[in-house]
């Protein structure tokens, strides 16, 4: 039990101890070998260099500015934006979206959700040509708009998956509303809403993470372009000069919003339960 | 206050009926039950009073009034769900207060009449508390106080007790029934368990397939089944059941049973014997004999010790058969011999 418990830290966590220690050491002490496991002389150099400045050690070595620095200011801003914002779009759009699927009865509910989960299922690779195609002729490639559309194909089936989990294990509280005087929207709005509130951010920092960490559609549709999102101005950086320390710091910093929120989230998280949908 | 009628009350959900042209009446002040086995259409009947279900054909009104279209709130019912439902997030003041949200009345009428209801429930120190912190009798309390709160017309409940085991049921049958009496407020109480019913109501309505086979009288319905279905739902233990026909052997009346060709000497003023296939009683309506004038001789299946009394199983013509009796020494397998009391049975 322990046993299997120690080797899957090791096999997850080695990889990111490598990896970001790298952002804390001068190129010099990267090349010694063998590796040491923490070098004296840490800094926080690489960090400065990504945002444009030239830094000095404590020993002097003058670690100069990341040619890639204004890509990557420009990708943490863009996926800043692109990110809140589809957010706030997938929850307008999902918490209805999932209250109707998981509370209401209709004709045809079956197979139009089978529709929207499907999309769960395509590979993002898959859609990749046609979208491509169509946003060139539509002049969408290197927009933020674009990226927003996409991004929302992503995020929307998923999160609206797990929260008609959520939702229908909460009580049948609508009836107690409806005694209680209030409309059937009403009681959706001032009713369901602030009981199932809990999910429903839960759902919304999915759909940033979701948003914040996708690559996909990104590095093809707007990589290079003004609307560069953060992933992919950090793979920008495998066809320059190697630089392993900026990389690994970009990666540090790209690691944070989803470290943040899953320390302070997993008690929610762990409420959400992702059922079979069509239950 | 009000009366409740019922007119040809019907509703389907696709091509399924959950209740076909039901008519009721609830007097003024009843306690009344809606007695049946899970989807006999008791809950959607209830649905329909409260204005929660919009009847797909019939009428309901209340004091003579149409109200077959008006919402729930507009009705002035009161009601309690399944299991005590409170909304989760409020606690317990807040969710009395949720009742009189859509009322005229000001804040201090809200805080009198909130006041008022908790303390007739005794539930004044838990109004701080959340649902989750509180206990199911505590919860069926303030469910309960939220109901009473408005004044309603119509008190509605949707087997507010399933939940809760079985000494706090008993506690709060009571408390249920003594707080109606003194409010005298027109009541609906949905359930399916037959003793909750026999206990509480002053009329059950027993309901089957989306229609009320039988209303009347606890007692009524007890002692004067009109259907085999509400005999052998009302009652425990069960009502045991034997099939066959009644024949007049030399001006003799004769039960004989399927299969197995016994006899039972039946009384003599028998009528319309070519009706019944059906003889029912009640396991306290016979009796273990030693001689040899008796009905039937059975094999003892199981015994269960009630303490005060025993009722012994026995398997017969691949049904079961339930006696009860107070003597303790029978063992699985032996043979009895049993003597049906020929006044107390009922032919179906």
């Amino acid at each position: 039990m322990y046993l299997g418990l120690f080797v899957l830290l090791i096999w997850t966590l080695t990889p990111i101890y490598w990896y970001l220690k790298l952002a804390f050491l001068t190129p010099n002490n990267i090349n010694i070998f063998p590796p040491v496991f923490l070098p004296d002389d840490m800094h926080f150099g690489a960090f400065f260099n990504i945002f444009g400045y030239d830094y000095t050690t404590a020993d002097n070595i003058l670690l100069p500015a990341s040619g890639q620095a204004s890509q990557v200011i420009r990708g943490l801003l863009n996926s800043l934006f692109v990110s809140i914002i589809s957010t706030i779009i997938t929850m307008i759009v999902i918490v209805p979206l999932a209250y109707t699927f998981s509370r209401l009865t209709f004709r045809f509910k079956t197979a139009l959700l089978l529709t929207i989960l499907l999309s769960v299922a395509l590979p993002p690779i898959s859609t990749l040509i046609p979208f491509f195609a169509m946003y060139v002729k539509l002049g969408l490639t290197g927009t933020k708009f674009g990226l927003i559309i996409v991004t929302l194909t992503i995020t929307i089936p998923f999160v609206t998956w797990m929260l008609i989990g959520y939702f229908r294990n909460i009580p049948p509280i609508e009836k107690l509303g409806r005694i209680d005087g209030y409309g059937r929207f009403e009681t959706f709005l001032k009713v369901f809403i602030p009981v199932s509130k809990n999910g429903i951010l839960v759902a919304a920092v999915i759909s940033f993470i979701f948003s914040w960490n996708e690559f996909t559609y990104a590095s093809i549709l707007v990589n290079g372009t003004k609307a560069v999102t953060f992933p992919t101005s950090i793979s920008s950086f495998l066809f320059q000069h190697p630089h392993p320390q900026h990389l690994s710091a970009s990666l540090f910093l790209g690691m944070i919003p989803p470290f943040i929120v899953a320390v302070f989230l997993q008690r929610y998280i762990s409420e959400m339960n992702i059922v079979d949908p069509l239950r | 206050m009000a009366k409740i009628e019922l007119k040809n009350l019907t509703k389907q959900f696709g091509d399924k009926f959950a209740v076909k042209d039901q008519n009721l009446i609830v007097n003024q002040g009843e306690f009344l039950i809606l007695l049946g086995p899970s989807g006999c259409g008791k809950t959607t009947t209830l649905n329909c009073i409260a204005g929660l279900e919009i009847p797909s054909s019939g009428e309901i009104f209340f004091n003579n009034n149409d109200v077959t279209n008006d919402p729930p709130h507009s009705r002035n019912v009161a009601m309690v769900f399944q299991s005590a439902l409170l909304y989760p997030h409020l606690n317990c003041k807040q969710n009395i207060l949720m009742s009189l949200k859509k009322t005229n009345l000001s804040d201090d009428q809200k805080e009198q009449r909130i006041s008022e209801s908790a303390s007739i429930l005794n539930i004044k120190e838990l109004m701080h508390k959340k649902p989750h912190q509180l206990s199911g009798g505590e919860r069926q309390r303030v469910a309960t106080a939220k109901a009473i709160v408005r004044q309603p017309d119509v008190f509605l409940l949707d087997e507010p007790m399933a939940a809760l085991d079985a000494a706090l049921r008993q506690t709060l049958r009571s408390e249920l029934v003594n707080l109606q009496k003194k409010l005298n407020t027109t009541t609906v109480f949905v359930t399916h368990d037959q003793v909750e019913a026999m206990t509480m109501g002053d009329r059950i309505a027993v309901m089957n397939d989306g229609k009320v086979e039988q209303i009347g009288t606890p007692i009524e319905i007890y002692n004067k089944p009109k259907t085999k279905f509400v005999a052998g739902f009302v009652g425990s233990p069960p009502m045991n059941f034997l099939n066959g026909k009644i024949t007049n052997k030399d001006g003799n009346y004769l039960f004989e049973v399927n299969s197995t060709m016994d006899n039972i000497l039946l009384n003599k003023d028998m009528k319309d014997i070519n009706n019944y296939r059906t003889l029912a009683f009640r396991p306290q309506h016979a009796s273990i004999v030693n001689d040899n004038n008796y009905d039937l001789e059975l094999k003892i299946y199981g015994i269960e010790n009630l303490g005060k009394e025993l009722i012994i199983i026995c398997e017969y013509n691949n049904d079961k058969i339930r006696i009860i009796t107070e003597n303790p020494n029978y063992k699985i397998n032996d043979l009895i011999k049993i003597k049906i009391n020929k006044n107390k049975i009922l032919f179906f």
